[in-house]
């Protein structure tokens, strides 16, 4: 592993930097990105002229081209519900949790690994911790479910027990930024360690004898060596998670809470992308198509401007840091 | 010093076989759920083991077992498909930007980077795909979906900068063309990004039940999640037209333990698949995720 | 060398390309003689045998043959939308109550088929309030499918249980139906307390009563729009806030004392009002629903016995019950005259509608002496004609050997005697409140477990909930649609 990391040091990226026309090989480059080029142009690039859509009160007969234009009375809408800042805090709070919280527990797990010597029992580990990340939402909403019920879940089970009364966890408002923070992690933990484990195989063991040689114990290995060469992939995977901070999980927000449970915890789990399906399944705006493609054009909007700002931040901590 | 870290090591092990007990829990629960009694569930609780054993749930899912079956042969044919197809075409505009003297690299980063931003959304992609492209009603709309995942690229891309530079350089004096080492050398090189990717890929196709809830009318192109979500929604439409004024009555269909059945057999074959790329996984994921 | 190969490379991969974009262009598209009529459920086997026989009749009839798309009752709402908003060509669909008819107008999916009804003469097939329900500012988008329209909120209760403990549904009935004020509610009220209190003794281990009817507000009133009620009698034109009825808190205090006392599940909050299976009907004593004729057999297969009801509220006409069950023409039809003519023989023809919902006599039924149909299992077309009135006319349709005689013409009778809404005809124009409509009905399924279910105590909520309405602007909401329903009784008068 570190003698492949050395040698990449000399990698293609080093390769023949001066020249500046173009080769047959250069031609050859572009040739072999055409295809992909041209399915984003056609998948990607094409539909997203659908974005007037925010700026019209969508007609079908009309189409899109004919449909009126409503100026910003789609963004307005939005901003002028009842519940804009329940949506905003919501999405924002409960995501700052799951970054917070998820970052903590795969770095523990990552570290822990790396620290395990039996190769077979660290695949084991990671196989297993792995496998939640590939259920979907509903699935996993059974097995919340199941866990929560309030006559005969697992749990209402296992208090029962010792005696505790039952509670209703579906009509606690409070209880859902906790559980879904552990639902979060227990779907992406395994995958994220993996990430960060990954990383730290690419340490150079140089390091490491140098410390034992030092008398470092492992505490101080892991404080002074282990946690700072992980800081860049930290930075780089923050900064995208920040991007997306204004995207709540639909799956997660809607299936996991049984749809909010009838309203009783909507105070902490109503968030943009569950409002915004409510709305537009019951068509309350009669313009839904239009507040959809204003309220995800927004989102779009924030998330880039957040990613620029906090690769400038980062990169003004430590100029190495940052994504681009 | 030794003896304290077979001690550290062992309580390292205790400490993930619990964490990994906790983490398989529910999958236990709703394998026990799906075995349960509809009735036993409804009255007293889920149970950590069936009492009794009951595979009605099983039954009811299997009732029509050609549809199943076809729609698990569909969505592996697909799956594989995309996966293959993706893979080959997301290390095809991988491969140019992982070669920094390649002009206008930066142009295509970040003409992928947008459309991680940006989208059109529902209405216009449909309009694209169904009234332009008319994909709708065939597999073809199940493989070219989605083909080319940014994020993914740019793992790849990453992966690719750290093979050594000197194989690309030795390569090109003995005058082979760049298809040549992409194909030859770089890709065989790069198995394990290659399968980790392709593992995403296929897990992400293998769980889609959206494409088909939009663009698939014809049965016998229903993917597997979405017919295990018909046959989930089925049972609510049922329920409803006889509040509506008709006549259909609720058959006797265990719906809980129908719903936990569905998870089992969608989930199952994603999980038997996993450990066979789990060698590659690590290896994939190393370089794949630091800065490019 | 070099540069041929790099075309070479460039060819192959355009092919691919071209290939994979074009293999499958081969999608649908209606060819130029045929009607396409989309409606829900999973395509029938022997589909085009029916049709076949079906457009023995139709085409001599218009001129076109028709074509049936079945999409699956789990999507077809999603798949409409889209096709509506992708302004595809095809000419009927099923609207109602999924892919709903008042959605699809405002958004502007459906043909406006006013004058076209008078051309082809349909007003001689379909009841004139059918047509009042479906008018839209003037005009009309679909036509409603004839069935019971009138069918009242009732309990329903296993008839044995009844006998055996001694209760009196008569009595409940008939409290609830002359109910015409707070005081004869509270008097109504204290009778469910009485029956829910003994058929809890009775069968402790069942729940007495799922929420899915307000039992309290529905002898007395209709709701209009989220937050906005009306008396059903007619005896005021005025239109109320929930908020503001006595029988309304009354309720909301009821449903939580019933909720207290464990009539409710307790897991209601997250489990719904929703049953699906016949095990969870069975754990229900007292049913709320609607009755409409001829229906026993059906509940007695779901729940398990003979029933016995108390009719909560007179048959009665909602401003919306026509709504529910409805065709209608694609916006972007290319034959709207032949559609419109199609709907008028769907509606009118006996032998074309039976065909379409029972198949062919011999090949997938067979009719005993009293000519009532029994079904050939796994035929291909089995089930459809339990839903006839996804296709036009019920009271058209053939009856199966388990249903009674007559009960066409007693469901007809029933509709054509009951007590019409107020309302009827009144479509309100929500454009200018639709910021106040959306922030009233966000409020309302923020409270829905505690208002519906009674899961937490009034007292600790409802000055909130009140507040927060009032400050959405349920009184401009109240201002308006009244304003506006004044002019359509007006305009009713003239």
């Amino acid at each position: 592993m570190a003698s492949k990391q050395n040698v990449s040091a000399k990698s293609m990226t080093t390769l023949s930097r001066k020249k500046r026309k173009l080769t047959t090989s250069d031609w050859q480059l572009y040739s072999l990105c055409l295809i992909p080029v041209l399915l984003v142009f056609i998948f990607n690039y094409i539909p997203m002229f659908g974005v007037i859509l925010a700026f019209k009160n969508y007609k079908f007969n009309l189409g899109i081209l004919g449909s009126p234009w409503v100026g910003f009375s789609n963004f307005e809408f939005f901003f002028k519900s009842n519940v804009f800042t329940q949506l905003i805090w919501n999405t924002i709070s409960n995501n700052f949790l799951f970054i917070v919280f998820g970052i903590i527990a795969s770095l523990i797990v990552a570290i822990l690994l790396f620290e395990l010597k039996s190769r077979n029992a660290t695949k084991t580990f990671q196989t297993m911790l792995i496998t939640p990340h590939f259920m979907s939402w509903v699935i996993v909403s059974y097995m919340v479910y199941a866990i929560l019920n309030p006559n005969y879940g697992y749990l209402n089970q296992l208090l029962a027990l010792f005696g505790i009364e039952k509670i209703d966890w579906y009509s606690k408002p409070y209880a859902w930024p906790v559980i879904l923070t552990i639902t979060s992690i227990w779907k992406n933990v395994g995958m994220d360690s993996v990430v960060y484990y990954a990383s730290l195989m690419g340490i150079d063991t140089s390091l490491f004898e140098a410390a034992e040689v030092d008398g470092a114990n492992k505490f101080q290995r892991t404080i002074h060596i282990v946690l700072p060469s992980l800081v860049p992939l930290v930075t780089i995977l923050t900064i995208l998670k920040i991007g997306g901070i204004f995207r709540a999980d639909f799956g997660l927000f809607y299936t996991v809470t049984q749809d909010g449970a009838s309203g009783n915890l909507y105070e902490t789990t109503n968030v943009i992308d569950t409002y915004i399906f409510r709305t537009f399944k019951d068509n309350a705006t009669g313009n839904s198509y239009g507040l959809t493609s204003a309220v995800g054009l927004l989102q779009s909007v924030v998330g880039m401007i957040l990613v620029i700002a906090t690769n400038a931040l980062s990169k003004k901590v430590d100029k190495d840091l940052g994504l681009f | 010093m030794k003896r304290q870290n077979k001690i550290q090591q062992i309580v390292l092990i205790i400490f993930f076989s619990l964490l990994c007990l906790g983490i398989i829990f529910p999958f236990w629960l709703l394998l026990s759920a799906s075995f349960s009694n509809e009735g036993v569930i409804t009255t007293q609780g889920y149970q950590i083991w069936p009492n009794p054993f009951d595979i009605s749930a099983y039954e009811y899912v299997f009732r029509n077992p050609d549809q199943i079956l076809r729609a698990y042969g569909l969505t592996f044919v697909f799956s594989i498909s995309a996966m293959v197809l993706s893979v080959l075409l997301m290390s095809m505009i991988a491969y140019p930007l992982a070669r920094s003297n390649l002009k206008g690299k930066s142009v295509i980063n970040f003409y992928l980077y947008f459309t991680m931003l940006f989208n059109g959304g529902l209405v216009p992609t449909y309009l694209l795909v169904s009234r332009t492209l008319h994909l709708n009603d065939t597999i073809w709309v199940y493989i070219l979906l989605g083909l080319i995942n940014p994020w993914y690229v740019f793992m790849i891309r990453t992966f690719f900068k750290g093979i050594p530079g000197e194989i690309v350089e030795s390569a090109t004096i003995d005058g082979a063309s760049e298809y040549t080492i992409f194909v030859r050398m770089i890709l065989p090189l790069s198995k394990p990004v290659l399968a980790t990717i392709a593992l995403f890929v296929f897990l992400g196709k293998w769980n889609d039940w959206n494409t088909a809830l939009i663009y698939i009318t014809k049965p016998e192109l229903y993917s597997l999640q979405y017919l295990l979500q018909k046959i989930m929604e089925d049972i609510n439409i049922l329920k409803q037209n006889q509040e509506l004024g008709g006549m259909l009555s609720v058959s006797d269909i265990p719906a809980e333990t129908v719903r936990m059945a569905m998870a089992i057999i969608v989930a199952g074959p994603a999980l038997v698949v996993f450990p066979f790329f789990q060698k590659y996984f690590v290896k994939g994921l190393t370089v794949g995720s630091v800065k490019g | 060398m070099n540069k041929k190969r790099l075309i070479t490379g460039l060819l192959c991969l355009a092919t691919v390309g071209t290939m994979a974009v074009g293999l499958s262009s081969c999608g649908e598209g209606s060819s130029g003689d045929t009607l396409v009529w989309y409606t829900f459920e999973d395509r029938p086997e022997d589909l085009d045998t029916v049709l076949a026989k079906a457009n023995e009749i139709i085409e001599p009839e218009i001129g076109m043959k028709l074509d049936m798309q079945y999409i699956d009752s789990a999507s077809y709402q999603e798949k409409m939308k889209l096709k509506m908003a992708a302004g595809e060509e095809y000419d009927l669909a099923f609207t109602g109550y999924i892919n709903n008819y008042q959605t699809a107008v405002s958004l502007g999916g459906l043909y406006d088929i006013t004058d076209l009804i008078d051309e082809v003469g349909l007003r001689e097939v379909i009841p004139e309030f059918y047509f009042d329900a479906a008018t839209v500012d003037g005009r009309i988008y679909g036509v409603p499918n004839i069935q019971v329209v009138s069918n009242p909120v009732c309990l329903q209760m296993d008839k044995e249980l009844v006998a055996q403990l001694g209760i009196d549904l008569n009595a409940i009935q008939e409290a609830a139906q002359n109910a015409k004020n707070i005081d004869d509610i509270k008097a109504y009220a204290a009778m469910l307390d009485d029956l829910f209190a003994t058929v809890h003794e009775a069968q402790p281990d069942k729940y007495v009563y799922n929420p899915t009817y307000n039992l309290i507000t529905s002898p007395m009133y209709e709701e209009l729009l989220p937050g906005i009620c009306i008396r059903r009698d007619g005896s005021s034109t005025e239109l109320q806030k929930w908020i503001d009825t006595e029988e309304w808190n009354y309720g909301v205090e009821k449903i939580r004392e019933w909720y207290q006392k464990g009539y409710i599940r307790n897991d209601i909050a997250s489990k719904g009002t929703s049953l699906t299976t016949n095990e969870e009907y069975r754990q229900i004593i007292v049913s709320a629903g609607t009755w409409k004729p001829g229906q026993d057999p059906y509940v007695m297969e779901r729940d398990g016995y003979e029933p016995a009801y108390a009719l909560l509220h007179v048959p009665y006409v909602g401003r919306t019950s026509a709504l529910a069950t409805m065709n209608s023409v694609g916006a972007n039809t290319k034959h709207p005259k032949e559609a419109v003519e199609f709907l008028k023989l769907i509606n009118s023809n006996k032998e074309l509608f039976n065909i379409i919902c029972w198949g062919i006599e011999g090949v997938h039924y067979t009719k005993n002496e009293d000519g009532k149909i029994k079904e050939i299992e796994n035929s291909g077309y089995n089930g459809l004609g339990k839903n006839a009135w996804k296709y036009g006319n019920q009271f058209n349709a053939l009856l199966l050997e388990d249903q009674e005689d007559g009960i066409w013409e007693e469901t007809e009778e029933m509709n054509n005697t009951a007590m019409q809404s107020p309302m009827l005809g009144f479509v309100p124009d929500t454009d200018v409140i639709t910021n106040e409509l959306a922030n009233i009905t966000n409020i309302n399924s923020e409270y829905t477990a505690r208002i519906v279910f009674g899961t937490e105590d009034p007292s600790v909520y409802m000055d909130a909930y009140k507040n927060q309405l009032e400050s959405a602007g349920l009184t401009k909401v109240l201002d308006e649609l009244q304003k506006q329903y004044d002019e359509f009784l007006a305009s009713k008068e003239d």
